[in-house]
Order: structure tokens, then sequence, then C-alpha cells
């Protein structure tokens, strides 16, 4: 197996606060891998670290198959980043910022023009590229944003929740340009908060607290919740079942969904208690059904909680 | 305002236009509010909604058509109305160098809240913040904030409620216990109007505006919506991936096939032929995960605008 990141008890900490603890996890070359948590959680430091822009406290971390603490700067010319505020000049064209990041990226003569061309084409921006990057909707900025991250032909590239605020049209684009990079070997990590984005990733690692708590693809991590845990409550009322259940030991989450009550319970033997304790409050039910799990309902469901008194985010 | 004399709709708009300069934002959307439900405007950057949540607010007159509000104007009244509604503005509406407590007290005494104190500690006890009643409002953290928003717009008691991407940039914990309180406030009869990118979720509204370029694109209750439009989303993975989905994209009634986690999201209309091991035989590839999925909101948004007349119109 070729590995494209291997991380071996990761830590790094700043003054009191430990913010990656002992983190240990693998990326294949190739695999389109995510990182959700909280915020706080420890996604940006661990990024960092795999960037060789922060020296771990403790551990290692293995990048393209080189040790980042010593081969950080050679690294850097093999991978890519993309963040959430996208790095562009604004009063620049398209071109004029494909010029400039590929320059940047040391590129020069025909090599900057056969590459800068490309990525016109791979971001299906030529039509855009005398128009200035102020002008241009979200979407192809967006679009614009991986291509000058792409230039230099990188075989890791890290996306800062890359699709947050873009259209469904635009996503979707998106992710068949990373999966047509995925594809071709190129390795993909990806932070973010939006479930619909680590959705779209091969595997997904769960991180609170500095920790990974759960590390699996979508399907396997929904498959965490017991069936008879997460449970729709559908009744005349639903207003009086939150009501009702709200409080009871056995409630993990409650809220309402539409015309029905979903509620995550403790274990699947409360089924029973709350079928009780709603009779009991002479709350009237249609049914009650096990809902298919969502990714938010995985993660709510796997994160350990109630967080510590005095949560705060930097 | 009594309860018993406010109408059964609390905000009803039709044929509602809304420009800023020549280009309207908002052209020609209709949609209903009833009382004590929650209905969800949503889309991307730029479809419109918070034109229309500003409108509904009364911070901006409509352009054409007729925006009701508890069955008055939303404009022309809007001194009266304001006094029955409460409205959370995407950048938060509070006093950063003010506290907690400071924050409620202010708003609660220019609302005219004859017993603010005693509505204050409610809302503390309620959303939690009772902890940090003494904690400047820069110092919390997203979550905590958007609760002291939510809390500083139910101080006077209002019976609709517009919220402005409340959960845009909240991590997921977060974003659970806002549904929850959300939830509460709904089931003690409040109405909620309000607005969000994230398709997944608008879910959880009763019902669901799915706005584009400010046009709607489909309406009505979200579990109904995907059913009713006649789309069927098929989960598959197989190997070779790439013959794989070259047989995809030409087989009959594909409407799209999407890169998704391992495998790829295909679009059929009403008429394909069931996609079954047997029917994929000629694709050469080995079928690894099949699985029929329900459309999500997502999907169906994605349908419409990328592929117009591929689906019915609910």
């Amino acid at each position: 197996m070729s590995w494209a990141v291997e991380a071996h008890e990761l830590t790094r900490s700043f003054g009191d606060l430990v913010a990656v603890n002992g983190l240990s996890f693998a990326v294949k070359r190739g695999e389109i891998f995510g990182f959700l948590g909280s915020n706080g959680a420890g996604k940006t430091t661990t990024i960092r670290m795999l960037c060789g822009l922060l020296r771990p406290t403790a551990g290692r971390v293995m990048v393209l198959g080189l040790d980042v603490a010593s081969h950080g700067l050679v690294l850097r010319q093999r991978i890519g980043y993309m963040s959430q505020k996208f790095s562009l000049y604004r009063d620049l064209t398209v071109e004029e910022n494909l010029l400039f990041w590929g320059t940047c990226y040391g590129l020069s003569g025909t090599r900057l023009d056969v590459a800068v061309q490309a990525a016109l084409e791979q971001g299906d921006l030529k039509h855009v590229r005398a128009d200035l990057v102020r002008q241009l909707p979200v979407g192809f900025r967006q679009r614009l944003a991986l291509a000058t991250v792409l230039l230099h032909r990188p075989e890791l590239v890290f996306l800062d929740e890359p699709t947050s605020g873009v259209d469904p049209q635009a996503r979707r684009d998106f992710w068949d340009l990373i999966d047509r990079l995925s594809s071709q070997g190129t390795t993909v990590l990806v932070t973010t908060h939006a479930m619909d984005e680590a959705e779209r990733c091969h595997r997904v690692a769960f991180m609170h607290a500095g920790r990974i708590v759960a590390m699996d693809s979508v399907s396997g991590l929904k498959g965490r919740i017991p069936r008879d845990q997460l449970i729709a409550i559908t009744s005349p009322g639903p207003d009086r079942v939150l009501k009702a259940l709200q409080g009871q030991p056995e409630v993990q989450d409650l809220a309402l969904f539409g015309h029905s009550c979903q509620v995550l319970l403790r274990t699947p033997q409360d089924l029973g208690r709350i079928q009780e304790t709603l009779r009991a409050a002479g709350c009237p039910f249609t049914s009650l059904q096990p809902v298919a799990p969502s990714l938010e309902d995985a993660f709510v469901f796997l994160i350990p909680r109630p967080r510590p008194p005095g949560e705060s985010t930097p | 305002m009594v309860a018993e004399q406010l109408p059964q709709e609390v905000i009803q708009a039709q044929r509602v236009w809304l420009s800023y300069g020549a280009r309207p934002a908002v052209a020609g959307v209709s949609f209903a509010v009833r009382r004590g439900t929650s209905v969800a405007l949503v889309g991307p950057d730029g479809a419109g909604k918070t034109s229309l949540l500003r409108a509904a607010a009364g911070l901006q007159p409509v352009h054409r058509g007729q925006l009701l509000v508890f069955g008055l104007p939303a404009w022309e009244e809007r001194y009266i109305l304001c006094q029955h509604l409460g409205y959370v503005p995407q950048s938060f509406a509070l006093y950063e160098d003010l506290s907690v407590d400071e924050n409620l007290a202010f708003v609660g005494q220019i609302m005219g809240v004859g017993s603010w104190r005693a509505r204050r500690d409610q809302l503390l006890h309620r959303l939690g913040l009772a902890p940090f009643r003494h904690r400047r409002a820069q110092d919390l953290s997203g979550g905590m904030k958007q609760k002291l928003a939510l809390a500083a717009s139910l101080m006077h008691e209002p019976g609709l409620l517009v919220l402005d991407e409340p959960t845009t940039g909240v991590d997921p914990i977060s974003r659970r216990e806002y549904w929850q309180l959300l939830s509460e406030v709904l089931a003690n009869g409040v109405t909620v109007l309000w607005a969000t990118p994230y398709l997944d979720e608008a879910q959880r509204a009763q019902e669901v505006v799915l706005l584009h370029h400010g046009q709607v694109v489909a309406q009505g209750e979200p579990s109904q919506l995907a059913r009713q439009s006649g789309l069927r989303v098929v989960y598959l993975e197989g190997h070779p991936r790439q013959a794989l989905r070259s047989f995809l994209e030409g087989y009959q009634g594909v409407l799209d096939v999407q890169p998704f986690a391992l495998g790829f999201h295909v679009f059929l209309d009403q008429q394909a032929p069931p996609l079954t091991q047997e029917a994929l035989a000629p694709s050469g590839a080995t079928i690894l995960h099949l699985e029929e999925r329900e459309p999500s909101l997502e999907d169906l948004f994605l349908a419409k605008i990328r592929l117009g007349s591929g689906v019915t119109q609910p």
C-alpha cells in the first residue's frame, strides 16, 4: 500500500492547550479523505502540521513518503492548499491570477503557458479568462482557486470547506473535478463541518477535542448508530411529543423534523420506555419508525457529550 | 395582538418582486407561512433569500406584488409589526462590547418589555446561557453568539421569528443544540421563517421554498417534494469505474451521473428501466454496491436547475 499521509501519535500543544492529541491515521494515495469536526476540534492544526507549517510537539508525520520535519520545503512544492477564503487577486483577471500563481510555484516559459492553458481548460474557465476575478460568481472563483492550486501538479491537495455557499450545480461540477483528480492518483484532504461535503469523501475522520473519535466510510459511520435508536415519531401534535419527551433521561437528542419529531435514544432498549412516557402523558402518536441516519446524526451520536463547560472557539 | 385575532397565514407573499438597480433579486415569488409552522427559504448565495426576509421584517419595500405579515402590508405597517416579530440578520445583531446580560437588558428596554429582567432570566436559563451571562458577546463561540442573538429576538415574545442563515458557519454540535431550541420555540406556537444554504438542513422545515436566481424552483413539504418529482437516485459502486460511468451516461433515462464517495449517484427519470445487475452486465464492470436512495432536496434542486424539464414540476 502506498500512503500519501502517515501520522503517528501526532500531538501539538499551545501552552496548556493540547490542540491535537496523539493522532494516528493514514491516507491512501488517490483517496478523498475528510476531516469533520467542530470548531476547535484540531482540524486546522492537523493540516498545518501536515503541510510543514507547524512543528508537532510530539509524534511524527510522513507525507508522500518523506518526513515533514526534515523535508518541509521540498514537500511544499508537491502539495497544494486551497483555503476557504480563496487566495485570489480580485483586481487581476482569471488568466493573470493563474500566471501569477504559476510563477510563484516556479513555472516559467512554455511550462507555464501549458499549465495555464490546461488549468483554463480543466476548470472550464476559458470563456472568462479575461474577466476580473471580483466580477465572477462565487462558483467560478472557487474553480479558479482550485485551478491555481493545481498548476504545479501537486500529488496531495488540501481543501478547506471548498464548496460552502456555492450553488448545487457549481458544487456538482467541483466534485466532478475532484473525482477526476483522485482517479488520476492525486490525494485530496478535505476539512469541513458541512455534512454534504463530507458525504462525498471516500473516508471520513470525525475529530473532537484534538482526537479522532471515529474513522470510516460514510456508510460505515452511519452504520454505527444501532437500529431502533434513531426514531421518527409521527403524531397529530408533534409539539406535544416534543414537550413530553423533553428532559427525559432516555433522550440524547430531540427536535422537530418536518411534521414529525425525531429522537435519538441513549440505547435501543429505551424505545419501550419512551412509548410509556408518551402514553402516560396522554400524547397520541401514529407511528414510531426507525430513521435512516444522516452523517450529522452519526456525528452527534459518536461525539462525546456534553461538552466541557466554558467551551470556547479561537 | 391577541392570538385569536391572528390570521391563519402569518406571512403571505404574492408575486413579490425586489430589485437593486436594474437586476431583480427576487422575481415574482409567492409563498405562505401558516401559524406555528416553520418554513425555510433555501438556496445558494444570491438566490434572493435575504431580500425576502428583509422585506418580511419590514426593512425594505417590495417593488411589485404583495407581502402581508399578520394580514398587514409588511412595509407600510412596519412600526406596528416590529412589535410582533423578531429578526436575526446573518451578521449578528449583537453589541460585542456588552455582556450577555447587558445585550438582553438593552433589547428588552428599547422594545419596552415591562418585566424584562424576568424575561431575560427565563431566556438565559432556557437557552443555556446562564453560566455565561457576564461574558462579553465578542468572547462567545459562534454557536453561543447564535443563541444570544436568538434570545435577543425573543425578548419581546414575538409571534413570528425571521432568521437569516442562523446556522451558517456554526459547527455541527452547536447546530444540533440550535435546532433543539428552535423546536421548543415552535412548540410554543411561534411561527418561524428562516433561510439556509444547506439543503440537508432544510429537511427540518415543514415547508421549503427552493430559490435560484430570485425564482422559485420548487416548493412544498420536503418529504413529499422529491417523491412527487419522479426523480430516482441510485447509488452505484463498481470497477472499472470509468467503464461503468461511460455505460451509465449512455443508459436510457439517465439524467446525470455524479461522482459520489467511492461510487456514483445516478439520476434517472420515471421512464428509465430499472438499474439491475443484469441491466448493468453489458458495461463489463463488476458491481460492488447498488442501492436505490431517496432523492434529497439537493438532488431535486440540481435536477431542476440542471435538467429543467427532466423531472416533473410538483
